[in-house]
């Protein structure tokens, strides 16, 4: 490969360097490029969708209302209903003999609680300002967003091996994000009888019952039984006992609780700003482990596929959640009517020259209203596109810093991809909740070197 | 930059001359290459002081509590004397990945501490690899013997203390390991493969690993000698026992295992005699205060001659921590106004028990904790921090 690579290189540059020497070269930049990507010292990341760049997200306000609104519309399929990719699917109910469709019904405060425990409720790294546009949080496993969504983000799912719409959706949308969080947490539960056990075996495990989705919950994490590395088990020995419950404040180590008292601690507590609670409190219940029955579902014997003899009763006293109200223009406020602002660009692109920067900057511009999401591409693979999916804002999405409201798109060339010292690729940028349009630039590379004397080179 | 060839350097550094000779072309890439391969296997020892004078309370004799306060991205920990955990000195800060502190081992070695870590550049995650570091309370030194760990399974010190055990898992294969020390060598003493998991316990009075394993069948006893085969000792229970600590004399093991009492599930306290490891049998231990309530964390008393745990506070608004003799003698300790105390370890000479205090009645309603030093002369002194405390163990002097 590494030959191959080296074939390309311009030939007046490939002179410039012996063979051994272009290969160490070459094994150098590989190596400083993995650095670039990656802190030193950190595990090898799993690959995702969007590797090795990262979209970029819109950051809503720090009260998170846009955000807790969204999960209020998903958790009943208000926002996403009848579109293939996002709506909630029916809820199971009935105990393991009657088990049966329901209307989708998941309720909100546990969405809230789990994005809390996952990513403080945050769409964007760290360094991103609220009501702002910045570089999309992703974990090393690929999970993105509020939600830490991971499944179906670990590799490009569109057509050419390149990430979909629905990737880039949940990437940098926040109610996308929300939307697909709320399947996956519907998956969990819906898993069960055949694969998963039941909660609620004397309250014919109705989805309204807060408690009856402590199984759920915890498959959010991973369904991981006693003894593994990943328990959440909450008889394991490695986990303290008794613990008293999670306060969700940053005072606790999450060492000692299994994932889903992680959970059932931030719906009791919730997380604050400014002062006000994110969500109202819920101190639900979980499961009497002094409880025969209870004990013996969990017990060791029971850990094996499918898990049928670990259903349980509902944790008393039990919390029933309620369909939460939403404004009437809820649609609106979180879905808008985004547009994506055509047009055609031509961009050059000098490597020759010490004075340019080697680089082209694209606003992709919303003309609608709303969180934009778009999605660009190259024709070719010695552009660079940085971030290779992000967003836009239109009227109605507030902007507070500089970086927005307008995506920024980045094109930068590989040198030692690229065919010839001169090169031209196209490069298009389309939305998938923005309409038919698209960017399309073009975008010309001249990279032509003189050489001068030996080991050094200028430019024309 | 110029690719001309140079004459040899008249120093006599040969490999300076090489350089020289070389076209900057060869040369840099060689360099950059070499950067990144020292780079990627240098392995941090990092002694981060120099020798350290053993604090003041401990050249009284007073024993000091060596603990860590969480904090959301590093925990600091702290020397504190017994009678006055408020003076404390901070010994060291770790860093580490958000929201998940050390976990100890379950003693010190003499000075020595040991716990397991996510480092502050890995995933936020249960199962991520954790770091195994030891650290030196006189001479504050640290040391990362490894990187492989299983973050919730706390490292066990052997009773000599120059090696430690821990555990790592790779998939449904887990592997008890000892580190030596001192000469930073490691081996696997036990792998196998399993859906559930297993634990290092200790090193019993005949220099076997002691473990303890899960599966579908409950939880067993296994020992392990160096090079040889792994024998099932006992079983412990039909279910998932815990809190498994060896006597200081390596010959008996406490432990909680699940009892169906008056319609409910306690956890309880049992001493499993090891002097005939073909034979084992359950020791008998007295009666405490309200029979078949809930016990929590037996700990040995420093002398080995009984186990002190906490019991639940069903009956009365507090229970003491009390000692259980293995002679059929009971002890209790100082209670608190109300709830209940777990024990986390004795002070050499017996005087002081670090406990997790709960202001509720039991496991299913345990309340707020908070961590006391319980005098056995009847004072309860708390160990105030405005997160967690994390309990790393006792340190005496050596």
């Amino acid at each position: 490969m590494s030959d191959g690579l080296l074939r390309r290189l311009p030939r007046r540059l490939s002179r410039l360097i012996p063979g051994r020497a272009r290969l160490l070269l070459l094994l150098a930049v590989c190596a400083g490029v993995a650095g670039a990507l990656g802190p030193l010292g950190a595990p090898e990341a799993h690959a995702c969708a969007f590797d090795p760049r990262r979209p970029h997200a819109y950051e809503a306000d720090q009260q998170r209302v846009a955000y807790g609104m969204a999960m209020d519309a998903v958790s009943t399929n208000a926002l996403f209903s009848g579109n293939p990719f996002f709506s909630l699917p029916q809820i199971e109910t009935g105990t393991r003999a009657s088990r049966r469709d329901a209307a989708p019904f998941i309720p909100s405060v546990l969405l809230k609680a789990i994005s809390w425990v996952e990513s403080d409720m945050t769409m964007a790294q760290r360094s991103v300002r609220f009501d702002s546009i910045g570089e999309a949080l992703v974990s090393f496993d690929c999970g993105h967003g509020m939600m830490q969504v991971t499944t179906g983000m670990t590799v490009p799912l569109g057509a050419g091996n390149k990430p979909s719409d629905r990737q880039a959706l949940i990437a940098t949308h926040y109610a996308f994000n929300a939307a697909r969080g709320a399947q996956i947490l519907a998956e969990k539960w819906n898993a069960a009888p055949e694969q998963r056990p039941i909660v609620g075996t004397d309250t014919a495990s109705a989805p309204e019952v807060i408690e009856n989705w402590y199984y759920a919950v915890w498959g959010y994490n991973g369904f991981t039984g006693p003894g593994s590395t990943m328990s959440n088990h909450p008889l394991d020995p490695q986990l303290a006992s008794p613990r008293a419950a999670f306060r969700c404040d940053g005072t606790q180590a999450r060492n000692r609780y299994p994932y889903q008292e992680l959970v059932w601690g931030c719906l009791a507590n919730p997380g604050q700003r400014n002062g006000q609670a994110l969500w109202e409190d819920v101190d639900a219940s979980l499961p009497d482990m002094t409880d025969p029955a209870t004990f013996q579902a969990m017990s060791v014997a029971n850990w094996r596929f499918p898990y049928r003899d670990m259903d349980i009763r509902t944790p008393t006293p039990a919390h029933i959640a309620t369909t939460p109200a939403l404004p009437s223009d809820f649609r609106a406020r979180l879905l808008a009517s985004p547009s994506l602002q055509t047009s055609n660009e031509r961009v050059t692109i000098r490597l020759n020259d010490p004075g340019a920067t080697g680089r082209a900057t694209v606003n992709i511009r919303n003309s609608g209203t709303g969180v934009l999401s778009w999605l660009a591409e190259s024709s070719e693979n010695f552009v660079i596109l940085t971030p290779p999916a992000g967003v836009a804002l239109g009227t109605g999405a507030a902007c507070t810093s500089g970086v927005c409201p307008h995506g920024t798109l980045t094109i930068e060339v590989n040198p030692t991809l690229l065919p010839a010292s001169s090169a031209s690729a196209t490069v298009t940028v389309r939305s998938p909740n923005g309409g038919a349009g698209a960017v399309t630039i073009r975008v010309d590379v001249i990279a032509d070197f003189e050489v001068g004397g030996p080991g050094t080179s200028r430019a024309r | 930059m110029s690719g001309t060839p140079r004459p040899p350097d008249p120093s006599g550094d040969s490999t300076r001359a090489r350089l020289r000779g070389r076209p900057w072309s060869r040369v840099l890439p060689v360099a950059a290459v070499l950067l990144v391969v020292v780079s990627a296997v240098t392995i941090r020892l990092l002694p981060t002081g120099g020798e350290v004078s053993p604090p003041a309370s401990v050249a009284d004799g007073t024993p000091m509590l060596v603990f860590a306060e969480f904090g959301l991205k590093a925990d600091h920990i702290y020397l504190a004397p017994a009678d006055a955990p408020d003076e404390r000195t901070l010994v060291d800060t770790v860093e580490h990945a958000d929201g998940w502190g050390i976990n100890p081992a379950t003693a010190l070695a003499g000075p020595l501490v040991a716990y397991t870590v996510i480092p502050p550049t890995g995933p936020p995650e249960r199962n991520s690899p954790a770091e195994v570091w030891v650290m030196n309370l006189e001479t504050r030194n640290k040391t990362r013997l490894a990187r492989d760990a299983d973050l919730l399974v706390p490292p066990v010190f052997t009773p000599d203390g120059q090696g430690l055990l821990y555990r790592r898992s790779d998939g449904t294969q887990q592997e008890i390991v000892q580190i030596e020390v001192a000469a930073l060598t490691r081996r696997a003493v036990h792998t196998e493969q399993t859906t559930f998991g297993m634990f290092p316990i200790g090193v019993d009075a005949t220099g076997a690993l002691l473990f303890a394993r899960l599966s579908d069948g409950g939880t067993d006893l296994y020992r392990a000698h160096e090079g040889g085969e792994t024998a099932f000792v006992y079983h412990l229970s039909d279910d998932i026992a815990r809190d498994w600590r060896l006597s200081p004399d390596g010959r008996a093991l406490s432990y909680l295992t699940a009892e169906f009492v008056n319609e409910r599930v306690a956890y309880r306290a049992r001493v499993l005699s090891l002097a005939d490891m073909d034979s084992p049998t359950e020791a008998p231990l007295p009666a405490t205060m309200d029979e078949g309530g809930e016990h929590y964390g037996p700990v040995w008393a420093p002398d080995g001659s009984g186990i002190t745990v906490g019991q639940e506070a069903l009956v009365q608004a507090s229970e003491p921590a009390v000692t259980l003799g293995l002679d059929g003698s009971t002890s209790a300790l100082a209670p608190a106004e109300r709830g209940f105390d777990v024990p986390l370890g004795w002070a050499v000479g017996g005087r002081y028990l670090a406990v997790r205090w709960f202001s509720g009645t039991n496991s299913q309603n345990p309340g707020l904790d908070a961590t006391v030093i319980v005098d056995r002369k009847g004072a309860r002194l708390p160990v105030e921090v405005d997160t967690e405390v994390i309990f790393i163990g006792w340190y005496s002097g050596v």
